[in-house]
């Protein structure tokens, strides 16, 4: 299939979304994560902007946080979700914007609006923005230095050009990821990398390795890495997949599988999969879920892998199979 | 090579041997995103589902892997019609790998026409005839089924084992190719087999029996003879003339009937038919009971036959149970024998006072035969003399013999006259090259064959218009023009340079 015919399948997919002109943060909330080894509150902004531009040309295979952002949005009325975020703030250590977007994205995110986030979380430990690797401009890193507070967090996904290309249709390559990350690094800022687990098209064994060689790839210009296991999105190419049962979520099982084959590399590797035990998420046989992703976020707090260690469940002998066979099949309907 | 077909099952030699199993970790293997097949390597790459993409993966110049059978198996006409698009894109001779199929279903996917398989799918999880199980009996239940299915298919039986597999999905491969693909898959089917076993009611679809039913239609003519219509029940024992049943309702037909067998799965068998395949070789269960479509396909077929041949008078002797035919027999004015009255079929018989010497009803059969097995007119055998006795016989035209007969296929066979005779009617006519075979021809020498040809059909061999020899077709039409390899017509005789 070509590329083009990819895109407009996710376009077409994309146009029955109703998106709706809504106003003000799309969230507030707290939540505990890790800060230079210990465990911290974290306080966690999403802004409602225009959107990702990407997503405006055709966007990621599994992304559907366009859903939330409204087209019309103004400067003025991002700026009033600067203060009500500044108003919820309790002087959390760790800060973290999402945008469903690019932070670093001028045309999302106006500069005046990037400008008063920083001056407004100044005091955080740390303030962690996210942005595809096409904004992170040399003007931007030594922008970001003046602070020496904010980290930048990139959405690699894969350390695979094909994955990046024909499975998630990501818009950049990996050497786009490298250069900005490299930009990031020589201005001395920190990054953070998502990694995410099993993409579309790929076998649970080769989305297993595939996330445990891009992790080996991103810890090097990353301090820590996230793996971020598939998480089905309304009106996503990776949804419409899934309804068919074409895709299924990755297991639990593979989670666990990925943090203990790349817990001794010399970065923190963390993963708290979003709808984890859930169909629409990373998830095991239901019994077992509740344990395992409760292992899975204890050692993503304390990377200690003992937390990791000695989990069963009859259902790890399915997921086992799964990885041995499936290939084999060339077909992704017996994974279920 | 196809070394032999059933429809669009095959038997093929040359790069590998198929029908074939894979071992996962032997002839199979993944190494990273390599996919080693009989130690050749492919990149694996982005592989679609068919909602997106349905592509074949080319894996040598005869070898394409099928990706997403279990996603296409879940909507079948799907699957069917995308096989065959595949079959006409690729050509029906190039070898088909289903990996990763449930293995209970290989019958029915070699019937399919795929070639090439693998026990993946038994690695995953248990496999019964019935489908997935708590446990398995056997540890390789994929080579079982293969080995099976070999078995069936070298005995000509794939189709009975193909109708009996316990599963739904088995039954609508089988069923969309019986009802969307007959013509395609009776081009494929041979015109002869030792055994025909009607297991189903699927049986009646069979394209062997579609093709009985179509050749009636379009290639029957009654002998001259046949004035007075007879219609007879079936016999277990075939052909019916030799059966108990028969001998001894002959001792009581006291005129000469033109006898009609009514049966189940063929319809209608004329006595001149009745040692051709597969009125000689079918069986059926028999409990004395005739299902609804049974009666539909033998009434529409007595329709048929009343409305396009005319008779003097029509006797019926049939048992109670075919009363279904009884408002179409009395409607073209039959005079009916219900049951196992011997004694009035001889008074019937002997009151229509009609006959005809022996000799000249055999020599007529054998031109109804002639026209059955040829499409020619049956008037090829007016003044010819048989010779020996039936069912060991030659027939002679003047001081040449014109065809022989071989009673276990209930076929004529070819004599240099009859060829060329064939070769003037450009039926069944095999083109070939120049030159003078010397012992079989093979598919490499073929210029042009009749389409009409199937494998075990007798065939005239020429060169242009220049008679070169006759024989049996070992391959049918298709496989002679496609294929560059292997025998295609056994020569029994031949024009020397």
């Amino acid at each position: 299939m070509e590329l083009s015919e990819l895109q407009r399948k996710i376009r077409e997919i994309r146009r029955n979304a109703k998106r709706e002109e809504k106003k003000g943060l799309i969230g507030a909330w707290r939540e505990r994560d890790r800060l230079n080894g210990e465990i911290v509150d974290a306080f966690v902004v999403i802004l409602r902007t225009r959107g990702c531009r990407w997503a405006y040309h055709s966007g990621c295979s599994m992304c559907g946080y366009f859903n939330d952002t409204n087209p019309k949005m103004s400067e003025e009325e991002l700026l009033n979700q600067v203060r009500e975020a500044k108003e919820k703030y309790r002087g959390e250590r760790l800060v973290k914007i999402f945008t469903s977007g690019s932070f670093l994205d001028d045309w999302e995110v106006p500069p005046k609006v990037q400008e008063s986030i920083y001056e407004e979380f100044q005091d955080a430990e740390r303030l962690i923005v996210e942005s595809r690797p096409e904004y992170v401009t040399k003007k931007k890193a030594e922008m970001l230095q003046k602070y020496g507070n904010i980290m930048v967090a990139l959405g690699l996904e894969s350390a695979n050009d094909e994955t990046l290309l024909y499975r998630i249709n990501k818009g950049f390559r990996v050497e786009d990821y490298k250069m900005a990350a490299e930009l990031l690094n020589e201005h001395g800022i920190k990054v953070k990398t998502y990694v995410l687990l099993k993409p579309p098209f790929m076998t649970e064994r080769m989305a297993i390795e595939e996330a445990i060689s891009s992790i080996e790839f991103a810890s090097r210009y990353s301090e820590v890495v996230s793996l971020n296991p598939m998480n089905i999105q309304n009106y996503t190419l990776v949804e419409y997949l899934w309804r068919r049962g074409e895709y299924r979520a990755p297991w639990l099982w593979s989670v666990v599988e990925v943090l203990r084959r790349t817990h001794e590399l010399p970065v923190e590797v963390v993963s708290y999969p979003t709808a984890g035990g859930t169909k629409r998420g990373a998830h095991n046989c239901g019994k077992c879920d509740e344990k395992v992703l409760k292992a899975i976020v204890n050692f993503s707090l304390t990377q200690d892998i003992k937390h990791l260690e000695n989990l069963h469940c009859p259902c790890m002998e399915r997921w086992r199979k799964i990885i041995d066979v499936e290939d084999y099949l060339w077909d992704y309907t017996a994974n279920l | 090579m196809p070394l032999k077909r059933f429809g669009f099952a095959k038997a093929t030699e040359g790069e590998i041997k198929t029908p074939k199993l894979l071992r996962v970790g032997k002839d199979i293997e993944f190494e990273g995103d390599t996919f080693i097949f009989l130690g050749k390597e492919i990149k694996r790459g982005v592989v679609y589902p068919t909602s997106l993409e349905q592509r074949e993966i080319k894996i040598t110049e005869n070898i394409y892997l099928i990706p997403n059978l279990g996603d296409l198996l879940r909507n079948t006409r799907e699957l069917v019609d995308y096989t065959m698009a595949l079959r006409d894109k690729l050509g029906f001779d190039k070898l088909f790998y289903a990996p990763g199929i449930p293995p209970h279903l290989l019958p029915v996917f070699f019937y399919l026409g795929y070639d090439i398989f693998d026990d993946s799918r038994e690695k995953l999880e248990p496999y019964s005839l019935i489908g997935p199980a708590e446990n398995s009996s056997i540890s390789n239940f994929t080579e079982f089924m293969l080995q099976e299915t070999l078995k069936a298919f070298n005995a000509g039986r794939l189709r009975e084992l193909v109708e009996s597999i316990p599963d739904n999905k088995a039954k609508e491969i089988l069923r969309i190719l019986d009802l969307k693909y007959y013509e395609k898959q009776e081009l494929f089917w041979p015109i002869w087999a030792p055994t025909l076993n009607a297991v189903s009611h699927d049986s009646l679809f069979r394209p062997d029996i579609q093709r009985w039913l179509q050749r009636l239609k379009e290639r029957y003519i009654k002998p001259l003879y046949a004035k007075y219509l007879l219609f007879l029940p079936c016999s277990a024992k075939k052909p019916y003339s030799i059966s108990k049943s028969h001998r001894e309702m002959r001792k009581h037909i006291k005129s000469t009937m033109h006898e009609v067998i009514l049966t189940s799965p063929l319809a209608l068998v004329p006595r001149e038919l009745e040692a051709f395949y597969p009125a000689q070789n079918y069986d059926i269960p028999v409990i004395g009971h005739w299902y609804e479509e049974e009666k539909k396909m033998i009434r529409e077929a007595v329709q048929w036959y009343l409305e396009k041949f005319q008779y003097e008078g029509i006797i019926s002797y049939l048992p109670e149970s075919m009363r279904f035919l009884e408002d179409i027999l009395r409607e073209n004015g039959a005079e009916m024998i219900w049951g196992h009255d011997l004694k009035e079929l001889e008074r019937v018989t002997r009151k229509i006072d009609y006959h005809v010497p022996g000799r000249e009803v055999l020599r007529e059969n054998l031109g109804v035969l002639a026209a059955y097995q040829f499409g020619i007119d049956p008037e090829i055998m007016k003044d010819t003399t048989i010779k020996g006795r039936f069912p060991r016989i030659d027939i002679w035209k003047g001081k040449r013999r014109l065809f022989g007969y071989n009673p276990e296929k209930g076929m004529l066979t070819l004599t240099k006259d009859s060829a060329e005779i064939l070769l003037k009617e450009n039926r069944y006519t095999v083109k070939i090259d120049d030159f003078h075979p010397e012992g079989d021809v093979f598919a490499a020498g073929i210029m042009d064959a009749s389409p009409e040809i199937r494998e075990g059909d007798e065939v005239t061999v020429a060169f242009n218009q220049e008679l070169r020899g006759w024989g049996t077709a070992r391959m049918c039409a298709y496989d002679m023009l496609q294929e560059r390899k292997g025998k295609a017509v056994k020569i029994r005789g031949r024009i020397k340079d």
